[in-house]
């Protein structure tokens, strides 16, 4: 039972992954392979220019996946890198129970 | 009452008070705030600080931070409100340090880099109901200072006098039709002068309750207000991502929204930045999904030194509030002047002061009006009281169309960008001998000059460029020394190197390996 739970968990954050990777219209492999700096994701990320639009892509991910009301943007920066990005995501999804 | 301290002392213990939105949120009546002001207005004599004393002030959302901004101002300091720093600005204590011995600041607060100069800090247990520490000032005395556009790498501080704040107060009441059962909501930075004139400052005159929250809390939960609130009458101002941004947050969130949430928002001031006919029409498609009524929306005009408002409208609708420009470019419409505001398209004339250009034809943008300074501090007074705002517009109908601006200004999200801050960036960059950053509908382009032998990946400059101005260039390249066009006297002829060099640039997503010069 717990195993199904942290599978389902994964399988939400994955969705997550996947569908920010489809916001900024940047490859999975290449988004999430080293822990990039999110200031070097809008560099190189077509759609996305500045930290509004890396926020609303973020966002929009959540609430395609309707964890928004569960799961809080994490506050972040372009400091920050994607590796925190998601670390904070998977805390909340493990904090709030999300399967 | 014709100055800000006669208002401070008719604050009282209505149920409305202020709201700081967090966890816990922290909330106050007006009566609860104006015995901290003047508990901290003594607080503060008894440091030292006296009147006309320029103090430095990053101003937070938060109530340590509105105290003390209220309290000095008070007691008759002058608060210097600053921008606080970007991420990873190495250079900001050292500008702020250089403002200090400029501009005679004596005292900085607490949250502030050590500048040289004593610091304050607030006493959050000081609190009186007497009127201990609240002097009488003349609505002629300097009030606060806050710098225009927000840089503070080429600063134009502008005095503003009790009676410019004021009038501008008044007349930003009068716009939205204030009265005591409004519930205002702010979530820009009080550093900036919208939040602090408009979000802040303008919600004293009728006591209304506010709810403030920092722009990063807005982003994260850009519904956190509008679910918690149970007004009906709700004044906020929204620059024009912030509009995009909610719009797209409702869209995204679809119909686990309440459909009725946008009713709530009876006054939208939209400003601070390019008002984009797709980012309106977008919100007024989604009008009736969310009970929006369209009219409630105010895009306006206005900058630091006119205090803030300058001109406003209420929205009519995409076919009369823009118009289209020959080349296909829609313009929105910002509306007319605020009663006792002056405003001419034209030219600089030979005494200073604007000549006017036929009606409907394009020119600088000039103010003049009770909300204006008189000039920049310990600079010439502007002449015959106009400002040249560096922007250009045209006046149809009475109405304002600002269409551009020549002054050296990107606005990205709201916030101001100055191209010589980021050149100053870039050029720290190793193997980068020179670079120019052009502008061109709140767009900018950099072209880098390497030095011999080096490799630059611009795609490392441009995320550079974005941690630490938030965003990227929307197009570089690599230029030869002898390829960025200056005068002879050194100055950046930027439209003409943009001009030259255009068909070379490519956006940063598309720039891959590292290229060879």
């Amino acid at each position: 039972m717990l195993s199904d739970i942290q599978n389902h968990r994964q399988d939400t954050l994955e969705s997550f992954k996947a569908c920010v990777a489809r916001r900024l219209q940047m490859e999975p492999a290449k988004l999430y392979n080293k822990s990039m700096k999110l200031s070097e994701i809008v560099a190189r990320s077509p759609t996305a220019s500045n930290s509004i639009d890396l926020m609303e892509a973020v966002a929009g991910a959540m609430a395609e996946l309707e964890i928004d009301d569960r799961v809080e943007l994490p506050a972040i920066t372009l400091q920050h890198t994607v590796d925190q990005l998601i670390d904070e995501v998977r805390a909340q999804l493990a904090v709030n129970g999300i399967a | 009452m014709s100055t800000l301290n006669d208002l401070l002392r008719k604050l009282d213990h209505r149920t409305a008070g202020l709201t700081f939105a967090g966890a816990p949120a922290v909330e106050l009546t007006y009566g609860d705030l104006a015995g901290l002001i003047r508990g901290n207005a003594r607080h503060f004599q008894d440091l030292g600080v006296r009147r006309g004393d320029r103090v430095a002030l990053s101003i937070e959302s938060d109530l340590e931070h509105v105290v003390a901004l209220l309290a000095l101002i008070a007691m008759g300091a002058v608060p210097v409100s600053l921008k606080g720093p970007r991420t990873g600005d190495d250079q900001y204590a050292a500008t702020l340090r250089r403002l200090v011995t400029r501009y005679g600041v004596a005292y900085a607060y607490r949250t502030l880099p050590d500048l040289g100069v004593p610091t304050l800090t607030w006493a959050p247990g000081a609190t009186t109901a007497a009127d201990l520490g609240l002097v009488d000032v003349d609505a002629d005395d300097p009030c606060i200072i806050q710098f225009s556009s927000g840089s503070l790498g080429d600063p134009k501080p502008v005095p503003l006098r009790h009676s410019s704040l004021l009038a501008n107060m008044h007349a930003i009441t009068a716009v939205d039709h204030r009265h005591a059962g409004a519930q205002g909501w702010t979530f820009l930075p009080l550093s900036h002068d919208m939040g602090l004139i408009g979000g802040l400052l303008s919600n004293l005159i009728h006591q209304n309750p506010l709810f403030l929250a920092t722009p990063q809390r807005f982003l994260r939960r850009p519904l956190e207000f509008l679910t918690w609130t149970p007004s009906d009458d709700c004044v906020v101002a929204m620059p024009d991502f912030a509009v995009r941004y909610l719009v797209n947050h409702l869209t995204n969130r679809g119909a686990r929204t309440d459909a009725r949430l946008l009713a709530r928002l009876r006054h939208i001031y939209c400003g601070a930045e390019p008002i984009r006919h797709e980012t309106i029409a977008a919100l007024v498609g989604i009008a009736e999904a969310w009970g929006f009524e369209p009219s409630s929306l105010i895009p306006c005009y206005g900058m630091a030194e006119a205090t803030l408002i300058v001109t406003s409208h209420r929205f009519r609708g995409l076919a009369d509030s823009f118009l289209t420009a020959p080349n296909g470019r829609t313009i929105a419409c910002v509306g007319q002047p605020i009663p006792g505001t002056d405003v001419v398209v034209g030219q600089r004339g030979p005494s200073g002061e604007p000549v006017a250009s036929a009606p409907g034809r394009e020119g600088v943008v000039f103010v003049r009006g009770p909300g204006v300074c008189r000039g920049y501090l310990d600079a010439p007074e502007f002449p015959g009281g106009w400002h040249d705002t560096g922007d250009t517009g045209l006046l149809r109908d009475g109405e304002l169309y600002v269409t551009g601006r020549v002054k050296e200004l990107i606005i990205v999200n709201g916030e101001n960008l100055f191209p010589h801050d980021i050149e100053q960036v870039v050029l720290q960059q190793e193997g980068v001998r020179d670079c120019m950053v052009m502008s061109e509908d709140d767009r900018f382009f950099v072209v880098v000059v390497p030095t011999p032998r080096a490799t630059i990946e611009l795609s490392s400059v441009a995320a550079q460029i974005a941690a630490q101005f938030g965003a990227v260039p929307a197009g570089m390249a690599l230029g030869a020394a002898g390829e960025l066009e200056r005068t002879t006297s050194g100055k950046p002829m930027r439209a003409t190197t943009l001009a030259a060099l255009r068909p070379r640039m490519a956006p940063p997503a598309a720039l891959g390996a590292p290229l060879q010069p």
